[in-house]
């Protein structure tokens, strides 16, 4: 086919569409000449003829998933809701410090330079690739501060938690131990006559120690969660922000903000205020209505914008706790 | 005279006069590098046949051009030069070269071939560990970090393999891993299993091909300021061609790029900014499930962070949406993409700018039509656009040595030049030649940057920021006369003591100069080795058979004689031009 001296409509359109600069018509079109099978690269002298002849074929993929699942029930998001609560009761930081005094003070042997250690505005840091005489393995760095008794404003601070880094450490049997982030615990009495725990977990923590079985740190979630628990005489509170993914059952992950239960009179402990959405594993956000005006633990769930139902759960555990604001199991 | 170029400056768009500049300079360096480079060979192969005083048959004509047309498939398809036998068979009948090719292009392999040609456009296998290996511990740094940078390519070598519709490449509910990314994924990888498989992911990630690969974004990271804006210009780019940072700015000057509140505003009030932002951010806003707080953390790039899908909200306000379609997730993101028909036309565009070694640019216009036609008609199946694209006359012009490769009706401006192996060409070329790979530490060494190597042979990339260009470098000829001796000691040493020589002759030892079965071997090694044929008396033979005399006369070794003898053929030029 003879080259046009100017492109014609067809041409012109075929030519933006290999720009990507205007949308493919609609008329199914001719092929191109030479088949689709052999490769023909004999066919050297037929570059004058390698146009489409014809309309281009209009790129119109039927692409939609067909069966798209449904919404979770409210059985299901419930479900879900309350292994989120009973995780978070269970979010002790002291499980991970106490996995971390083990592992580390069980198995370093500084003194033999593994891992080597050193200093971080006065703290204990170490920081090493080694193996230790009696076969345990470290790797990578670590932060870790135990200390307490000072003054902060309102609070007199009883015990301060601190583990921070990136390091794995496997005991010479092979108890394999991570610690990807902060763990964060401070303990104090507020001037007002109500002990306070604030602090947060923030990143990936494992121990496979057997002696934590059934402890958050043998789960695979992975977290962002802020925490402020007051032990009051009559009455306790909890408020909590933050994410978390990888939970087990239908809801995978969860974002909330200023969760905050309280079983003082005339305030709420059977359902927070804040805000709460859930994450099915199909990657649908369900968020909860909150702190809607009844006290009765349940609240509506939509998708989108669209009511579906209503969850109920126990939030009870937060805030009924004696002397320690998480379950240790 | 040629025929005639229509140009049409209206519908040149930014990708297209990008082409034009980047060909134009490129042509000019190449032009440059390679005559000194192709100034013997050209002489070499000019011969009888091209220097005009005594015309070859028509009939020689075609079949210097069939053997030359079938190593460039070879390399193209296959990575590497094609077998005796398969030269042979073209070199008695040069119609023999259609289903050899088709062959190529049918077997197993074809799809990583594929892929490895675009790491240059994806740019994700990485050069160094950018990572404190102490702080984030891995078993096996190196062969991790291959594996990261090699998974998007893997997922597109997968789709392209098992002809699977092109759309699978953002759609898929599945990854590709190898038994080292296994040890950190969260896969359903088999336990003891080895090698590169088709896994799933095991932690609730959208299922969106290689949008759902760690390795993307372990390449492509991002920060909180940056809000994933890179990760949605590299999407772009990749997927359908539309590279943000070829749009030009006039943006406000004084804008202070350290206020973030000000940057903010700019993109959402400045036009200069908004006329990318207000379609890239929507896209940026898909990827916060990969936002990795803690950077590098092998923890956390390994698994899939829903919760901070919402992120978003909170980082920058803007909704996640392509081109104005909103959507939810990664799985929404797919779905956009591969609906829309830029995504078909940057493959048909990867496709034939990958087989032609050049940019697009205007003129391909046509081409690109019928390429596209053939994709969309083959059923997204890559190997129909590749069979369409080496249908395409142009794929044929510019055979090495040739001067009259030109087709008849071809638009001069259409035309490749001479092609140059990338780096993972010429390691995989010479193994299968000579069972010589220089290896260290379970890596290809020419192939990848741990000790330079790839940049040094003249492959530019993938580097972090520019796309792959193959140029002639005096590093690179250094690179190859290092392998060649290396390749040449090992595949001699290997072959002197075979039955069943890999590249010698059978009975080389024995061979002495004047053996007419010497010149024999010396016509096959050209053929294997260059994809040219020369005659027994070629006065290049004699050349290479005075080297062995000499060499053999000099140290008394018939071994060392074929060692220099190889030495000097595998560091030709030819080796590297096809």
């Amino acid at each position: 086919m003879p080259r046009p001296n100017h492109p014609s409509p067809a041409l012109r359109c075929a030519a933006l569409l290999a720009l990507g600069a205007c949308a493919a018509p609609g008329a199914a079109g001719s092929k191109a000449e030479g088949g689709a099978g052999a490769a023909e690269l004999a066919a050297a002298d037929s570059a004058a003829a390698f146009v489409l002849e014809g309309e281009p074929t209009a790129y119109a993929p039927a692409l939609a998933d067909a069966d798209p699942p449904a919404p979770l029930a409210a059985a299901a998001v419930a479900d879900g809701l309350q292994r989120l609560i009973d995780h978070l009761h269970a979010l002790d930081p002291l499980v991970h410090h106490d996995a971390y005094t083990a592992m580390f003070w069980g198995y370093a042997d500084p003194e033999n330079g593994c891992p080597e250690m050193g200093e971080h505005n006065g703290m204990d840091l170490w920081r090493d690739e080694c193996e230790t005489w009696s076969g345990a393995r470290f790797d990578g760095f670590n932060l870790n501060v135990r200390a307490g008794g000072w003054v902060d404003g309102p609070l007199s601070v009883l015990t301060y938690d601190w583990v921070t880094g990136h390091s794995t450490i496997t005991s010479p049997e092979g108890v394999f131990f991570q610690s990807f982030g902060d763990v964060d615990l401070r303990v104090a009495d507020h001037s007002g006559g109500f002990r306070v725990w604030d602090g947060f977990v923030f990143g990936d923590f494992v121990w496979e120690d057997p002696s934590a079985a059934g402890t958050w740190v043998q789960q695979p979630t992975s977290h962002e969660v802020y925490f402020l628990y007051e032990r009051h005489s009559a009455h306790r509170t909890a408020r909590l922000d933050g994410s978390l993914t990888q939970l087990e059952g239908p809801i995978l992950a969860a974002t909330f903000a200023g969760l905050s239960l309280s079983s003082a009179t005339g305030a709420c402990a059977a359902e927070p205020s804040g805000s709460l959405d859930l994450r099915d594993t199909e990657g649908r956000w369900y968020t909860l209505g909150l702190g809607d005006g009844v006290c009765d633990g349940c609240a509506r769930y939509s998708l989108d914008g669209v009511e579906l139902g209503e969850v109920c759960a126990d939030w009870s555990a937060l805030t009924t706790w004696e002397s320690w604001p998480w379950a240790r199991e | 005279m040629g025929p005639r170029v229509t140009r049409c400056a209206p519908l040149r768009g930014p990708r297209i006069l990008r082409g034009l500049r980047s060909l134009r300079g490129l042509r000019v360096l190449r032009s440059l590098a390679l005559a000194a480079l192709v100034a013997c060979g050209a002489e070499r192969a000019g011969g009888k046949a091209d220097d005009g005083a005594d015309p070859a048959p028509q009939a020689e004509a075609e079949r210097d051009r069939a053997v030359r047309l079938l190593s460039r498939a070879s390399l193209d398809l296959r990575g590497h030069r094609p077998t005796l036998a398969d030269l042979r068979a073209v070199e008695a009948d040069p119609t023999a070269v259609d289903a050899l090719v088709q062959g190529y292009l049918d077997a197993p392999g074809f799809g990583w071939a594929y892929a490895e040609r675009h790491a240059g456009v994806w740019l994700t296998p990485l050069n160094e560990a950018d990572f404190d290996q102490a702080a984030y511990p891995m078993e096996d740094e190196l062969a991790v970090l291959r594996a990261f940078g090699e998974e998007p390519l893997r997922v597109l070598a997968e789709v392209a393999e098992n002809d699977l519709p092109y759309t699978d490449l953002v759609l898929a509910d599945w990854t590709v891993a190898d038994d080292f990314l296994a040890r950190h994924y969260p896969t359903d990888y088999p336990d003891g299993a080895t090698g590169w498989r088709r896994v799933r992911w095991t932690d609730g990630r959208p299922a969106a091909g290689v949008l759902s690969t760690n390795g993307l974004y372990w390449r492509y990271d991002s920060t909180q300021a940056n809000a994933n804006r890179g990760r949605a210009n590299a999407v772009s780019r990749i997927l359908t061609c539309r590279d943000y940072l070829d749009s030009v700015i006039e943006g406000d000057r004084d804008l202070n790029l350290l206020d973030q509140a000000a940057v903010n505003d700019a993109l959402r009030n400045d036009a200069a900014c908004v006329t990318c932002h207000a379609s890239l951010d929507p896209v940026a806003a898909y990827f916060w499930g990969f936002y990795n707080h803690f950077s590098f953390s092998p923890a956390e790039q390994s698994t899939y962070h829903a919760e901070r899908e919402p992120l978003w909200e909170v980082y920058g306000g803007v909704a996640p949406g392509w081109y104005g379609q909103p959507g939810d997730g990664l799985r929404d993101l797919g779905l956009q993409i591969a609906s829309d028909p830029r995504f078909i036309e940057c493959a048909v565009e990867r496709a034939m700018e990958q087989l032609l070694d050049r940019p697009a640019h205007l003129a391909d216009t046509e081409a690109l039509v019928v390429h596209r036609e053939a994709f969309i008609d083959g059923g997204l199946r890559l190997r129909a656009l590749v069979a369409s694209v080496l249908r395409d006359p142009a794929y044929a012009a510019g055979l090495p040595g040739s001067a009259d490769s030109l087709p008849a009706g071809l638009d001069p401006a259409r035309a490749p030049g001479l092609r140059q192996l990338r780096a993972a060409q010429l390691a995989r070329t010479l193994e299968e030649l000579t069972g010589y790979r220089l290896v260290e530490e379970l890596l290809d060494v020419v192939a990848t940057d741990l000790y330079g190597m790839r940049s040094l042979s003249g492959g530019l990339g993938p580097s972090w920021d520019t796309e792959q260009i193959v140029e002639p470098t005096t590093t690179g000829v250094l690179v190859q006369r290092r392998l060649a001796e290396a390749a040449a000691g090992a595949v001699v040493t290997a072959d002197l003591d075979s039955a069943t020589p890999r590249l010698l002759p059978a009975g080389a030892a024995s061979l002495r100069a004047g053996d007419p079965a010497m010149a024999a071997a010396l016509v096959d090694l050209h053929l294997r080795l260059y994809g040219r044929r020369v005659a027994a008396d070629d006065p290049e033979i004699d050349d290479l058979v005075s080297l062995f005399d000499e060499v053999e006369a000099l140290t008394g070794s018939s071994q060392t004689a074929w060692t220099a003898l190889l030495t000097a053929m595998l560091r030709d030029p030819d080796l590297l031009l096809y």
